[in-house]
């Protein structure tokens, strides 16, 4: 009874970071992008000094969450191993924990350092401005993609009945 | 063994997971990001946000909590699910959803207008429009409160059954 507390905990955390990380990356494809689009040069530098920053820092953390409160559901559950290797019944909750894996490099590791440079908080030429902000833009359209299979395998993975997916 | 009725609920599943994702993740944003960062922004900025993003945050914010709450209700159909915890979340659930076309909606959609209107016009936003605004806010904070206890129940119910 107490692993199923801390899983329930666990995975309360899961969808309040998780929620705050996607529907942030929903935001900034579905809401931002049109939007910048869409306004004036001093309307653009107004959001890219106030408004960008602060959706990126609960964006990022929120990623880091997500990821970390799904590692402790994983350990909880003492399928940590087999879902990292895919194995046996593990294999679909191991496929939606890979692509989340996958998501959260993508934000740290090419997000979160191009945006920097656009948002002015690490030195950059202009040139290599506009080529952060067009590498942040694909990473960040990528991981629209990746958050629908991502869904789907979380959707699948404790409710599918017992050899739905074969295994 | 695929049995129809698995692959059916798995796709309500997915659907009320992505849509459920969009509608409170813009709840969070209007929150946590949006509002204290109007807080801060000159009227011109505040101005062109209501007017060009507000909008289209509002369209996808209402539209994908319709269609969170309908893949729940298919959910609970197919899957035969009754369970105490589905009970409070989805009851919960339904409260926001209430909100977001009763209250959230209307009182914005009266923020959006008076904002072009004073715009067009150059002139400065009817006094009332504060009290639009501010019962749009009440109402999304209280969203915001109501989610935490909503997804603790959602996530309780298909893996505590018990309870």
């Amino acid at each position: 009874m107490a692993a199923l507390t801390w899983e329930l905990f666990f995975r309360w955390g899961h969808f309040l970071t998780g929620i705050t990380w996607i529907g942030l990356l929903y935001y900034f494809n579905l809401v931002q992008v049109p939007f910048l689009k869409a306004v004036t040069a001093d309307a653009k530098a107004e959001a890219f000094k106030h408004l960008v920053p602060r959706a990126l820092f609960f964006f990022r953390y929120g990623a880091l969450g997500t990821w970390l409160f799904g590692v402790l559901m994983l350990m909880t559950r003492g399928i940590l191993g087999e879902a990292f290797m895919l194995q046996g019944a593990s294999a679909v909750i191991g496929m939606g924990a890979w692509l989340g894996t996958i998501m959260f490099l993508n934000v740290w590791l090419i997000i979160w350092p191009n945006q920097k440079k656009v948002l002015g908080l690490v030195q950059a030429t202009a040139e290599e401005k506009s080529r952060a902000a067009r590498l942040a833009f694909l990473a960040s359209r990528t991981n629209v993609m990746l958050s629908i299979p991502m869904l789907f395998f979380m959707a699948g993975s404790s409710h599918a009945p017992a050899g739905m997916f074969g295994g | 063994m695929l049995n129809a009725d698995a692959i059916v609920q798995i796709l309500f599943r997915s659907v009320h997971l992505v849509a459920g994702v969009a509608w409170i993740g813009l709840l969070y944003y209007f929150n946590l990001v949006q509002v204290p960062f109007m807080k801060e922004a000159d009227p011109s900025t505040k101005s062109g946000v209501v007017q060009k993003l507000l909008p289209r945050a509002l369209w996808w914010f209402r539209w994908s909590a319709l269609v969170t709450v309908l893949a729940g209700f298919g959910l609970m159909g197919i899957g035969r699910i009754s369970n105490m915890s589905i009970l409070i979340g989805g009851g919960l659930g339904l409260i926001m959803f209430l909100n977001v076309w009763l209250i959230i909606w209307p009182n914005q959609k009266a923020v959006i207008r008076m904002t072009a209107e004073a715009a067009a016009t150059r002139t400065p936003p009817p006094a009332e429009m504060a009290k639009y605004a501010r019962r749009a806010f009440l109402a999304s904070r209280t969203n915001f409160v109501l989610s935490f206890p909503m997804l603790l129940f959602m996530g309780m119910s298909g893996h505590f059954p018990q309870f």
